[in-house]
């Protein structure tokens, strides 16, 4: 079965951008990606399936209406063993001592650094 | 034994001298020795009697005035004479009048004479005159004009030293306001670079999320680009394939430009983030050399952009080998900025005088090297120089030579702040006339 990634993010470009990042990974069905452009959308995706397929939630920290931190705090409480990891502009101590003490398991700056991030996710593909 | 009407009159005198000196033997003892309208004057202008009552009045005065105070009377006689017929007499005295006001002994000499008639076999007080003689000499000036002009001087140079007085404080009111102003100016200016930099930043942060998808969508299109190559070599020769390839090795080329110039704007654009971030204060090892080269380009662009641009050739001797220092950007940046500015007017200003003979080139020589352990920054210009009577005052705060509001007279004085905060030194070295020119060096500590 494939891994199942959901990114969050209010720039559309940003689905363009990663399917073609990781288009190989994705035609292998080593990678499933889905995508969603606030934290609600987010939150529903998850609930929508019993139990979520998604493993691992990278999310944008500045976006309208929910925040990328009160995802992850939304997440890890409905969804413990879901992988949140934080990619925002705002590279600031602030933000990161919060998403860090939320339980976020890596905090990535934007731009988005794609060796790193594909190191991030081969750690689930093997 | 009956006593004689001479005797009669001086217990009369006497008895009435005790009554006028004491403080305790009741008035209306003498009321049968006063004539009813007697009259009297007094040592002050207002005591002037016409009347018994009028000097019942007085004495009361005097004794309440008195109250506490330990007075002793001493009575000398001048002249005490009768009139032929035995019914008139006139007594002249001198008084002396010893008192102490708060343990401080005063005495006070007076003139007293007394009228006295006879008339139903009794003396009556017709008239007394006491009064306090003046200090002053009567061969010289009998109604003490002396004494007067003396005090007018007096008066005219305690006016004339207020005046000066107020005239001084006058002066250093309006110094006072000018600074005022000067530091409002400065003030607004740094208000509104503030909110400039506010904006700025906002400006940076909104660009930076465009830019980000450019760069890594120029970066996606090298590497289908690359796929595309690849899969391209599976296909057999053809001049179609080789007009791809050529077609490809262009837009690759392409790609690679926008690349280059999206990474461009995305250092800018971190640099403007960086120099708005705000004074944090924070020492960070800086390359001078390359500190220097962003700062001077920038006054450089400012000043060609601004309202007096002028040519002016930058010419760089930088040591490659200087260490890097530990400074506060923010500030330091701002004096490279402070020191360059300064530079450029001057020049721009030497410009203006006409009677240059010589073609004068604008120039501005930077250098860095080692001296003494420290590093050595040295911007000069080849400007007028800067007279040496205002060598020692350029560095003090709103010390200006520029006109009207073109500067506050900060600047400088700022600069050589910021420098001392970095435990650094800033002197000035400048030359007028013929190869003029002025010299800020800049030594920092490693």
């Amino acid at each position: 079965m494939d891994t199942k990634i959901l990114i969050v993010d209010d720039e559309r470009d940003v689905e363009t951008l990663f399917r073609q990042k990781f288009r190989k990974e994705i035609r292998s069905k080593k990678l499933e990606l889905t995508f969603a452009f606030s934290g609600q959308e987010a939150l529903d995706k998850l609930q929508h399936q019993e139990p979520p397929e998604v493993v691992y939630v990278f999310s944008d920290i500045n976006m309208p209406g929910m925040t990328g931190l009160e995802l992850l705090e939304h997440i890890k409480e409905q969804f413990p063993n879901i992988n949140v990891s934080m990619i925002s502009a705002y590279g600031d101590k602030e933000n990161y001592d919060k998403a860090m003490k939320s339980g976020a398991k890596e905090f990535f700056t934007k731009p988005i650094d794609f060796d790193s991030l594909r190191k991030e996710i081969g750690t689930l593909i093997g | 034994m009956k006593t004689t009407k001479r005797e009669l009159l001086e217990e009369t005198y006497q008895k009435f001298l005790k009554v006028g000196t004491s403080k305790t033997i009741p008035i209306e003892s003498i009321d049968s020795i006063l004539l009813e309208n007697m009259t009297g004057f007094g040592t002050t202008a207002d005591e002037r009697v016409f009347s018994k009552s009028e000097f019942y009045a007085l004495i009361e005065r005097q004794r309440v005035q008195s109250q506490g105070l330990n007075i002793k009377w001493q009575i000398a006689p001048i002249d005490h004479r009768v009139s032929k017929d035995g019914n008139s007499a006139v007594f002249m005295d001198d008084l002396t009048l010893e008192m102490d006001i708060h343990g401080e002994p005063i005495k006070m000499d007076l003139r007293f004479t007394i009228v006295l008639e006879f008339q139903d076999d009794k003396w009556l007080v017709v008239h007394w005159h006491g009064s306090k003689p003046e200090q002053t000499e009567s061969e010289t000036d009998t109604f003490g004009i002396e004494n007067w002009k003396q005090r007018t001087i007096e008066l005219e140079k305690l006016v004339v030293n207020r005046t000066a007085d107020l005239v001084e404080k006058n002066k250093e009111l309006e110094t006072a306001i000018d600074a005022l102003k000067a530091t409002q100016n400065q003030l607004i200016q740094s208000e509104k670079l503030a909110s400039l930099g506010q904006l700025a930043a906002g400006i940076a942060h909104e660009i930076k999320n465009p830019l980000n998808f450019v760069n890594n969508f120029s970066e996606l299109n090298l590497e289908l680009i690359d796929e595309i190559t690849e899969a391209l070599e599976k296909l057999p020769e053809s001049p179609e394939k080789s007009e791809i390839h050529a077609i490809l090795e262009d837009v690759v080329s392409n790609q690679k430009k926008i690349h280059q110039h999206g990474s461009r704007a995305d250092s800018i654009v971190k640099s403007m983030l960086l120099h708005s971030r705000g004074g944090n204060g924070i020492k960070e090892p800086t390359n001078i050399n390359q500190m220097l080269k962003e700062y001077i380009n920038l006054s450089f662009h400012g000043m060609r952009a601004g309202k007096k641009p002028i040519n002016v050739s930058l010419d760089f001797h930088l040591d490659d080998t200087i260490p890097n220092i530990p400074v506060i950007m923010e500030d330091v940046s701002r004096v490279i900025l402070n020191l360059c500015n300064n530079a450029f007017d001057a020049m721009h200003e030497r410009l203006q005088t006409k009677n240059d003979i010589e073609d004068y080139q604008p120039k501005l020589t930077i250098r860095t090297y080692e001296e003494d352990k420290q590093v050595v920054i040295e911007i000069k210009d080849n400007a007028l120089g800067i007279p040496s009577e205002f060598r020692d005052k350029i560095l003090m705060p709103f010390f200006t030579t520029k006109k009207g509001t073109e500067g506050t007279g900060l600047g400088l004085s700022i600069t050589n702040d910021i420098i001392e905060s970095h435990g650094g030194s800033l002197k000035i070295d400048s030359k007028q006339g013929k190869d003029s020119f002025t010299t800020f060096k800049i030594n920092l500590t490693k």
